[in-house]
């Protein structure tokens, strides 16, 4: 409550000097936030995932403020969005509504319509969206029967198709909107609804209609009765006095209210919508998504062959893995080089080589450059990744994965939605955290909190340098890699219920399946535009700064001035301290310990880190020259798993949560879990080596 | 009177109660509440796959532990 009002009381003070206020009203994915930011030029997020606008963003086009309401279903007072769009009915008083209806699900925008009308009498125009997409699926609007039964003006547009954009413009600022007559009749509840209108006065709730006021304190509205309270007691007491003696005498006044509600909305969805049965191709992608058996295999082999082409694409990998193991390294490599990360890496590879080799203006200039470097390789990896998203989710296939993946992933107490992050986040963490923004926020919290604990590629290459310079055998590494995986796995979850615990506020434990199932259809190209130019821009403004930033300043840490120590072995030294309790010798433990600062700014510089420290160019030989022991060796690996996330991973935590707070209890919690794991996992191996 | 996950698929319910609480009106907030009419699109045996229902011309997809908690009456 004192949530939604805090917002409309802010953006009350925003728009003192408009003349006019336009409310834009629809239900979630009624393509509202679309219309809103075409009409007002305003870049912003599409997804499929209903209450995307959970604010109210305003706009104003000349003297008249445009707000966009969070999308809902009723105003029952029910949600925080019901609360916040029914205070804003009542405080900003709205000289237009705008309704926005959703071509693909007229009959729930007829039930919202029907409300709105009874509830507030000022004019009301009416656009019907995806008009095109709507007649694809066999659904038809008798636009001109249901505006003449309503009275109001109703016109279509499509916004993707940018046919009717003058429409829009037109609706929000012609005067051309009407009243509508629209009644809805309550039977045995008339005369005690004219009781309670009698004592309400109008002027104090205009344009909220006292009849609706009147309705709602029976069918015990919260939110109506607040309202009501506000502006005298009496009539809340009035409200009270004939609810006890209806509900003496048995009456079901939440039941009457509701289904006279929705059998006037039946009667004029039966009256003025037609649906012919759905797409074929979509029926038959839905009786295999939605099959209990079949669909999580589906979903499962979905995610996979995405997970596979947004990293081959990008970054080369897992594709060259396979190549590799087929003994096609020749393949393999043409893959890593021309991936789109790699030729980002040999441009900039090439900038680097061309600056003379010499002084000061070099070190600067290249470490620079590096920095920039590392901003870069990032950049198609999360256009990649965020172009399948924007497909899997506007094709309706994101939801359908959802659901049918949900029953196995609740006992983990992980919703069906945060697959595709977490899944993500093998590949890298940086796009998962930043695609994790499609989650209800009390889930996103542990999301972002856990994924840093899943192995990405770049910590795979360190992975596999350590169990092939150290394990023999192909079952022996096998097995150390696959134990090492399923500890992350346990950490990330163990450490998703406990962010959830600090975190989650008042989100529910466990959480559970209410979802729209939004209608299969062709992906359109241009929202996939949309998701991609809107992260991009994203991580080029909020995290491409701190980024290149942390790069330059752990560039400099590890360059040696002339010649001798430099601050990063300094540091280095330090932190290798913490490798001695495993019997490691002072050399290695030092090497380990720079070669963990350096693997702070990106991971897989660890194991360079390491063979430059020997000299050696192929790493994996260097790695060898650390001479650990296997329990050594499987200790350490766990650390350098868990034991900070890289820059841009914590670059992509911070601007996501927000929370310098959040970004530093991460690194130091990271910093403890790994410690305690590394000294864990050696005791552990040394006892039980000790007893084999 | 049954709950909604053993209600034949291909019915029409009409729903009788909701849970309470944050689920009840998540559901009351998609037209899911005493008195509205559902059609249930899909709905098999198997333990844990959701119940699919249609509502004012929208599908949503229910849990199986959520919709254990709704109850029905078969309309037709």
């Amino acid at each position: 409550m004192r949530h939604a009002h805090t917002k409309t009381v802010h953006v009350q003070d925003e728009i003192r000097e408009c003349n006019d206020i336009v409310l834009l009203v629809g239900t979630p994915n009624s393509g509202k936030s679309t219309l809103f930011n075409q009409a007002t030029g305003g870049k912003s997020r599409i997804a499929n995932w209903p209450g995307v606008t959970a604010d109210l963003h305003y706009t104003r086009l000349g003297e008249t403020c445009i707000i966009d309401t969070p999308g809902v279903y009723t105003i029952d007072g029910g949600s925080i969005e019901e609360e916040i769009l029914v205070n804003a009915l009542i405080s900003l008083k709205p000289g237009k509504i705008v309704f926005v209806m959703d071509g693909l699900q007229p009959e729930a925008s007829i039930y919202l319509l029907t409300q709105l009308l009874e509830a507030y009498e000022g004019p009301v125009e009416v656009l019907v969206t995806k008009s095109l997409l709507s007649h694809g699926a066999g659904i038809h609007i008798d636009v001109d029967g249901l505006s003449s039964r309503l009275g109001i003006r109703i016109s279509r547009v499509s916004l993707l198709e940018g046919v009717g954009m003058e429409k829009v413009r037109e609706a929000v600022s012609s005067n051309r909107a009407q009243r509508s007559r629209l009644r809805i009749g309550y039977g045995p509840l008339e005369p005690y609804i004219h009781i309670l209108e009698q004592v309400i006065d109008e002027d104090k709730i205009s344009p909220v209609s006292k009849r609706w006021l009147a309705v709602q304190l029976l069918a015990g509205d919260q939110v109506a009765r607040s309202v009501a309270s506000s502006i005298g007691d009496d009539i809340v007491r009035e409200a009270d006095r004939i609810k006890s003696a209806l509900a003496s005498q048995g009456v079901d006044l939440e039941g009457i209210t509701a289904s006279a509600r929705l059998d006037a909305a039946e009667a004029l969805a039966r009256r003025f919508v037609v649906r012919r049965a759905p797409g074929e191709l979509g029926a038959r992608i839905d009786r295999i998504m939605l099959h209990p058996v079949l669909g999580p295999l589906a979903s499962v082999a979905i995610l996979f062959a995405a997970f596979f082409a947004v990293f081959s694409i990008s970054l080369g990998f897992p594709l060259d893995m396979v190549l590799y193991s087929l003994g096609m390294s020749y393949a393999a490599t043409l893959i890593e080089e021309y991936s789109l990360a790699g030729i980002v890496g040999m441009v900039f590879d090439w900038l680097i080589s061309m600056i003379p080799d010499q002084g000061l203006a070099w070190g600067l200039v290249s470490g620079v450059l590096s920095g920039v470097g590392v901003v870069a390789s990032f950049i198609p990896l999360i256009a990649v990744a965020t172009a399948f998203l924007a497909l899997l989710e506007d094709s309706g296939v994101m939801t359908r994965i959802a659901v049918s993946l949900h029953p196995f992933l609740q006992r983990l107490d992980v919703s069906g939605r945060s697959i595709y992050p977490y899944l993500l986040g093998l590949g890298c963490n940086v796009p998962a955290i930043m695609t994790s923004r499609l989650l209800p926020a009390g889930e996103r919290m542990k999301v972002i909190f856990s994924i840093p604990f899943v192995i990405c590629s770049a910590r795979l290459i360190v992975l596999l340098a350590f169990v092939s310079a150290f394990f023999r055998g192909p079952l022996m590494q096998a097995v150390v890699a696959v134990s090492i995986y399923t500890l992350s796995a346990l950490v990330a979850l163990l450490t998703a219920k406990a962010a959830h615990r600090i975190y989650g506020g008042q989100d529910p434990g466990r959480p559970y399946l209410i979802m729209d199932l939004p209608l299969m259809h062709k992906p359109s190209i241009r929202v996939v535009w949309w998701s991609v130019r809107s992260s991009l821009a994203h991580f080029i403004r909020r995290m491409a700064g701190p980024i290149t930033l942390a790069a330059v300043i752990i560039w400099l840490l590890l360059q040696a001035p002339g010649g001798g120590s430099s601050m990063g072995h300094t540091i280095g030294s330090i932190l290798g301290a913490i490798f001695k309790p495993l019997g490691v010798g002072e050399e290695q433990s030092q090497i380990l310990g720079l070669a963990g600062i350096a693997g702070s700014l990106v991971k897989e510089v660890i194991v360079e880190t390491i063979g430059v420290a020997y000299g050696s160019p192929d790493p994996r030989e260097a790695v060898t020259m650390l001479g650990l022991t296997p329990a050594q060796a499987y200790s350490i690996l766990v650390f350098f798993m868990f034991y900070t996330p890289c820059i841009a991973t914590a670059v992509a935590v911070y601007s996501e949560s927000g929370k310098p707070r959040i970004l530093a209890s991460l690194i130091a919690y990271s910093l403890v879990v790994a410690v305690t794991l590394m000294y864990l996992t050696y005791m552990i191996l040394e006892v039980g080596s000790r007893w084999l | 009177m049954v709950s909604l996950s053993r209600a034949p698929e291909g019915a029409r319910v009409r729903v009788r109660s909701v849970p309470e609480g944050s689920v009840g009106s998540m559901l009351r907030s998609r037209g899911i509440m005493p008195g509205s009419v559902l059609f249930v699109v899909r709905s098999s045996s198997v333990a844990w796959s959701p119940v699919i229902v249609e509502v004012m011309g929208a599908r949503i997809a229910i849990g199986r532990d959520v919709a254990d908690n709704i109850e029905v009456e078969v309309v037709d």
